[in-house]
């Protein structure tokens, strides 16, 4: 950083951010924070004739509903088995991909194709494909003779939540394969020449050369998706609608759940509230720990 | 005369850029591409008996179309007619969004040509008529003909035929069995079931019995509630437990379970993929253990937003949709059962698929019409604990005592 | 000898990511050129018996699905444009330049990311509702869509850009500063072309985001003649069923515009970064 702040540059660097901060407050957070009131408020559709605050009622009754705690449980282990999976997949595929051969470029963009599929497509596609009597995927299976009666993928919880795993896996892999492919190609050639001379293997060129280099891509990319993972349900909503009894509910389907099928307002917000407080600290934890100074580094 | 013409004309002309078009905006609710077409074509109908009348019809995807509406209602924005539905109505009431329809319906003469049930669903909530219905969901047992007559079972007729009919189409190892979890509306099957097994049902509150207990409580809900549970675990494909609707009619139509408890409205999507040829038909429900079968009744029409500008050309519209001929092409393609006496004579409902409702009608005896407290706040959340609830006993995480106990609590101070 | 393996093994393994990330496409599309009765019947076809194209002619014959497309098209170049063009500003001068609230800006940017999309929509939609033009609200408009999308798609496009920017060396712009360019001039003249690829990978994401985007469009948007694909696709649901030949016709249709926008993209994100390699 060469300039320093001059009476000019401020008026720039001001004009340049005020555009962009003004369309996130006004058409983000100010809604955003009526959300948040409503999450104190007794707001049901039901019934609006009287939304006062209640006292905190929302996120006593949220705490005491057994069905809350599974979800948050489910939370976890959607965002991190999701989270890991497509980030080994993806970092996997960008290295497959980074050296040029004949027909990458067609390649690259079969392999990128599912991130531009829409959410709830993709939830309705995997969940005709795991159809525990009709689906294709059983229907392939059973005719490889793997299993002998079809599996129930979203009917039983020991596979229900597994499944939209898969689902979102199979979703996500392609933009860490973008981002981390872009990484790569910004390593200096010259690191590695240097990493040869000193004899280093491939293996330790990897850990001692790419890995500190694209380290900033890694630790945003993998932040960004774990608030993407936490705020995405389309896929549950779509596939197992938290079913078989509520095993399969992440909170942010559980959000959905309270809005659209008992029009509790209220309740909704608060678990939007839970969900942005989970995240909050997560953020400023997962900071510290990577020691990450300069956040939105890619 | 000439000059009379001329003059007239120029009155309505002038009228009409003074008054300009009156604008009146309707929504509707459980949207299918092929029943927005139809309603497009009554509203050129209608604009064209009212040329100073515009339409336009909002149209939501049906997942959210309710969300959508209720949304538009409680921020004022320009409804003049809407959908309501038994689910919704309640809440518009209490949001003060519909007109109440009594002063315009003193003066519609084809009111009293309603059937019972018309009247009935129309003043549902605080015995004021609310809105018009276009039409019933009344459940019925659809079966595949086809299926039944090449393993030479009859169609049954108690609740214990139907498990021992779909008991024996069951042979898991061939994928085959007789009948399914009714989805999301599990409740219009598990209700139905269960109170049919009980004597002493309140028409009038449907979840109460005589004695103005919750019918869970009674012993015989138990034991239905156990026979349930054996038709589910003998004779329904398990993977259903997390069906929708729309796995429930391709389990149908592709000859999975030969059974299906759906409403009349799904005839046209099995007549589009099985053909008419007599693959399926309709049968009564089957009657239960008491000797009764208590029939509940969902319900859809329309009307009028309260704040409405237009409310009389809203209901000039309301009124349109209603009238016999429009209500008898309208139930004719969109399958839900018409709403006058007049439209039950016409033929096609006394022919074919309706026939297993129209015996139902024709049986007061044996098929009791009762109320579902859907206006109660209640209702909403108790769907998906009823729902989980049944979820958990099947998986054997609940016993059918605690379900029960679970839900007689949730009535017990509801009424 | 080790070599040849190490090359099979590269090529199986992407044999697999292409094998795995097609199938369900392949069965979309099968799925939409099969008959109704075909469609539903069990045990399942992996071709179909009778080839038809009847579900994409009823796409644009009877659901105004040409429409819907460029509708689409309106809202997703609308967001995404306005969009890049106010990050790449802001992702600039935070890249740039040395600020008080520099970290807040950014912990900002990142905090709209955890806010889930169902606790800002009803409130949204009443804000814009109240807002009263004659007798008609703001709602129901396409370009109210894009100021919305414009708004979802800033945040990210902020710190892609950002780190788009920080790759470029400072001497690159100290050059223009002595020819005399402005802070403006500077930045049109000398930075934008170099972060050309930059800007087609952020753009591309914001695009798809858009493209794909159903619950505010459903909310907002009455009229049909300006629905947009998703909304359109999403009528194929219907209470009793869901008509899967439209639906994945639908589904391949809406692929289209996007795959193609990827592929065009892909070279630019793989050359992005590498434009300005050296990181000072």
């Amino acid at each position: 950083m060469k300039y320093l702040t001059k009476n000019t540059d401020r008026k720039f660097i001001f004009g340049m951010i005020i555009p962009s901060m003004a369309f996130i407050a006004v058409l983000i957070f100010t809604p955003a924070f009526r959300g948040v009131i409503m999450a104190f408020q007794n707001y049901s559709m039901f019934d609006l004739s009287d939304t006062s605050f209640n006292n905190f009622q929302n996120f006593r009754s949220l705490f005491e509903d057994e069905d809350f705690y599974v979800a948050l449980g489910n939370t976890f282990i959607w965002v991190f088995v999701s989270l890991l999976f497509q980030f080994i997949l993806g970092f996997w595929l960008a290295l497959l991909l980074k050296k040029p051969f004949r027909g990458r470029g067609i390649i690259t963009g079969l392999v990128f194709y599912p991130w531009a599929v829409s959410g709830f497509v993709i939830g309705l596609m995997w969940r005709w494909i795991f159809n525990g009597s009709s689906g294709v995927l059983n229907d392939i299976l059973m005719r490889i003779g793997l299993i002998s009666s079809p599996i129930g993928f979203l009917s039983d919880p020991a596979y229900a939540l597994p499944s939209a795993i898969a689902a979102n896996i199979w979703y996500g892999v392609p933009f860490f394969a973008i981002m981390i492919l872009a990484a790569l190609q910004s390593v200096p050639q010259n690191l590695y020449e240097a990493a040869e001379i000193d004899g280093a293997t491939a293996v330790k060129k990897f850990w001692n050369v790419t890995i500190p280099y694209i380290k900033p891509t890694i630790i945003n990319t993998t932040l960004i998706r774990f608030l993407w993972i936490m705020n995405f349900p389309d896929i549950i909503y779509a596939m197992t609608n938290g079913g078989p009894a509520g095993t399969s509910h992440i909170l942010s389907s559980l959000m959905i759940e309270k809005i659209y099928q008992t029009y509790d307002f209220g309740m909704g917000s608060a678990v939007g509230v839970v969900i942005i407080a989970i995240l909050s600290v997560y953020t400023l934890v997962y900071l510290k720990i990577t020691g990450s100074k300069n956040v939105g580094d890619f | 005369m000439k000059k009379l013409l001329i003059f007239v004309t120029c009155l309505l002309v002038t009228g009409m850029i003074f008054f300009g078009k009156t604008n009146l905006t309707m929504v509707e609710t459980i949207t299918s591409p092929s029943r927005t077409e139809l309603l497009k074509t009554f509203i050129s109908e209608f604009e064209a008996l009212h040329p100073d009348i515009a339409v336009e019809l909002i149209s939501p995807p049906y997942e959210s179309a309710d969300q959508k509406l209720s949304l538009m209602l409680n921020t004022n924005q320009k409804v003049d007619v809407l959908e309501v539905r038994d689910h919704t109505i309640k809440q518009f009431v209490n949001n003060k969004k519909l007109l109440n329809l009594e002063e315009y319906l003193k003066s519609w003469n084809e009111w009293s040509d309603m059937v019972n049930l018309t009247h009935e669903a129309a003043s549902y909530v605080d015995n004021t008529p609310y809105f018009i219905p276009y039409g019933f969901f009344v459940k019925a047992l659809f079966y595949r003909k086809d299926m039944l007559d090449e393993m030479g079972i009859e169609v049954p007729k108690t609740m214990e035929e139907l498990y021992l009919a779909a008991k024996k189409f069951t042979e898991s190892k061939s994928n085959q069995y007789g009948f399914d979890w009714r989805g999301p509306g599990e409740i219009g099957f598990t209700d139905t079931w269960m109170m049919s097994y009980v004597p002493d049902i309140d028409p009038k509150y449907g979840y109460l019995t005589t004695d103005g207990k919750v019918y869970f409580e009674s012993p015989e809900a138990l034991a239905a509630f156990k026979d349930w549970i054996k038709l589910f675990k003998d004779a329904c494909p398990p993977d259903s437990i997390s069906w929708g609707w729309s796995e429930q009619v391709n389990g149908f139509v592709s000859g999975l379970t030969p059974f299906l408890w759906q409403d009349p409205d799904t005839v046209p999507i099995c007549v589009e993929r099985l053909g008419s040829e007599g693959k399926f038909a309709v049968a009564p429900l089957p009657i239960g253990p008491s000797g009764k079968t208590f029939q509940q009744y969902g319900f859809a029409g329309w009307g009028v937003a309260s704040y409405s500008e237009h409310p009389k050309e809203a209901w000039e519209l309301v009124k349109f949709l209603s009238t016999k001929d429009i209500n008898i092409r309208f139930s004719k393609s969109n399958g839900t059962l018409p709403i006058g006496n007049s439209a039950w004579e016409d033929e096609f409902f006394n022919q074919g698929y309706y026939l297993g409702w129209k015996a139902m009608f024709d049986d007061p005896e044996h098929y009791v019409f009762i109320k579902i407290p859907f206006d109660k706040k209640e209702w909403g959340p108790y769907l998906t604990k009823h729902r989980d609830d049944l979820q958990k006993v099947i998986l054997g995480r609940m016993t059918p005592e605690e379900a029960l106990n679970r839900w007689a609590e949730t009535w017990k101070n509801a009424f | 000898m080790k070599r040849k393996i190490l090359t099979f093994l590269r090529f199986f393994s992407i044999a697999i990511f292409v094998f795995t990330a097609l199938a369900p496409l392949y069965w979309i599309f099968v799925t939409s050129v099969k008959g109704p009765t075909e469609t539903y019947s069990f045990p399942v076809s992996y071709w179909p018996k009778e080839f038809t194209w009847d579900n994409y002619i009823f796409l644009f014959k009877s659901m105004n699905f040409g429409q819907f497309l460029a509708n689409s098209l309106f809202v997703s170049l609308g967001g995404a444009t306005i969009a890049l063009l106010l990050a790449s500003l802001s992702g600039y001068v935070i890249s740039r330049k040395r600020f008080r609230f520099k970290s807040l800006v950014i912990f900002i940017m990142f905090l709209t990311q955890m806010i889930p999309g169902f606790i800002i929509m009803t409130p949204l939609y009443t804000m814009f509702g109240s807002v009263r033009i004659g007798s008609a609200s703001l709602v129901n408009s396409l370009s109210v869509l894009i100021l919305i999308y414009t708004s979802m798609m800033i945040p990210f496009s902020v710190i892609m850009m950002k780190g788009f920017f920080d790759r470029i060396p400072d001497s690159l712009e100290e050059a223009a500063r002595i020819d005399g360019c402005s802070n403006i001039g500077a930045l049109f003249r000398v930075i934008i072309p170099v972060t050309l690829p930059g800007l087609a990978a952020t753009f591309s994401f914001a695009f798809v985001n858009c493209w794909n985007e159903l619950f505010l469009a459903i909310m907002f948007i009455n009229s049909e003649s300006k629905k947009t694909i998703p909304v359109g696709l999403n009528t194929f649901i219907g209470k009793a069923d869901i008509d899967w030949g439209a639906m994945s016709a639908g589904s391949i249709m809406a692929l289209i515009p996007t795959i193609f926008i990827f592929a065009f993209a892909q070279k630019y994100i793989v050359q992005g970064l590498t434009q300005g390699a050296v990181k000072e």
